[in-house]
């Protein structure tokens, strides 16, 4: 009897400690971003960063007071504010996830959002551009994920969901020149 | 159980007493040991501990002294590039820097309330250029009296009390917060 219950209290905490191994986060997971989801038109904050994205387009063609550059190009209107401090406030982190692969926004824009200093309280609108390899803009599922440090990690993230494929693609489309929003 | 088990047990107890004594202080000693030399680290490198001047005051820091601060809301006009639902915000503090050459960064103005914001200065950004004797922080200053003149654009529903604030990097963790009147 004693012989009986040892045993099957032996199996039950095997199997306990296997369940709490499956259950276990792995090591990256204490220093996830914090996502804050948002949809297109929608104001979503965090910790020190408010976005409102205001439009999602697909072009051939990216230009801006003069330059243009083929791509194919993701453009991501949208107006950027910081919430409590300008210390280090820089929209430093904006990237595109499609199919497993990251892409970073565009440095080639003379004018976009990307890196570009935010004020408290007081939005900025302006453009961010992703240049993509051709088979990216037909995808099905793409993640844009914007933060405030190039490394995201236990910082807020906005993050939009959309469908690249979806995009009503122009052959060219014009950046919003970096401004105040109002 | 019987009465030898719990003599027993009592027995442990009181031959381990001073083992035991030893653990419950060096056990939450170890924690708090620790504990405070990493925060007190972290705390020294940043602007933990103010000196405060009340408003229309100055106050003594680092053999300078430092204000009163003033404040003043600065007509837009035609000029400056100030978005709806803002305001620029001139703050002017005088400084005397004593027998040696006064040490600061540009300023910052803060919200001491509530959800306690904090303002860089902005030149460019609102299309306003400080003539060439106004100094923008300690930066080429000398041993005669000077005043520092920053502008800070900020959002019309931060309402105040404002404080400016100025940390001379070697004086750290203090720093002086001049209080405005709102």
């Amino acid at each position: 009897m004693t012989r009986w219950v040892a045993a099957v209290g032996g199996a039950a905490l095997v199997i306990a400690a296997w369940g709490v191994a499956l259950v276990t986060p792995d090591d990256a997971a204490a220093e996830q971003p914090f996502v804050v989801p948002v949809e297109v038109g929608d104001a979503g904050e965090g910790r020190n960063l408010a976005v409102t994205i205001t439009g999602v387009r697909a072009a051939d063609a990216a230009t801006i007071d003069g330059w243009v550059a083929t791509g194919p190009w993701l453009i991501v209107d949208l107006e950027a504010a910081a919430v409590e401090s300008e210390s280090g406030a820089l929209l430093s982190h904006a990237t595109l996830s499609i199919d497993g692969r990251t892409f970073r926004a565009s440095e080639r824009p003379p004018d976009s959002l990307f890196r570009s200093a935010l004020s408290v309280g007081v939005p900025r609108s302006g453009s961010i551009a992703f240049e993509l390899p051709e088979a990216a803009l037909g995808d099905d599922v793409a993640v844009l994920s914007l933060g405030l440090s190039e490394d995201p990690r236990l910082d807020s993230v906005i993050e939009l969901h959309l469908e690249p494929r979806r995009l009503d693609r122009v052959e060219e489309a014009e950046l919003v020149s970096s401004g105040w929003a109002r | 159980m019987t009465m030898d088990a719990v003599r027993g047990r009592r027995r442990w107890w009181r031959r381990n007493a001073l083992p035991l004594a030893g653990v419950a202080v060096l056990l939450p000693a170890t924690f708090g040991v620790i504990g405070w030399n990493e925060w007190n680290d972290y705390f020294s490198g940043k602007p933990t501990q103010p000196v405060v001047a009340p408003a229309g005051a100055s106050v003594e820091f680092e053999g300078a002294v430092w204000g009163p601060a003033e404040k003043a809301v600065v007509d837009p006009g035609a000029e400056l590039d100030v978005p709806a639902g803002s305001q620029v915000v001139l703050v002017a503090v005088p400084v005397d820097p004593g027998a040696d050459v006064a040490s600061c960064l540009p300023p910052t103005l803060r919200e001491i309330t509530g959800a306690r914001r904090e303002w860089q200065p902005v030149s460019f950004e609102i299309g306003w250029a400080p003539s060439s004797e106004q100094f923008g922080s300690c930066a080429g200053t000398g041993t005669d009296p000077f005043t520092i003149t920053v502008a800070f654009l900020v959002p019309l529903d931060a309402t105040g009390p404002f404080a400016v604030e100025l940390v001379s990097p070697e004086a750290l963790p203090r720093f002086t917060r001049l209080l405005v009147e709102p």
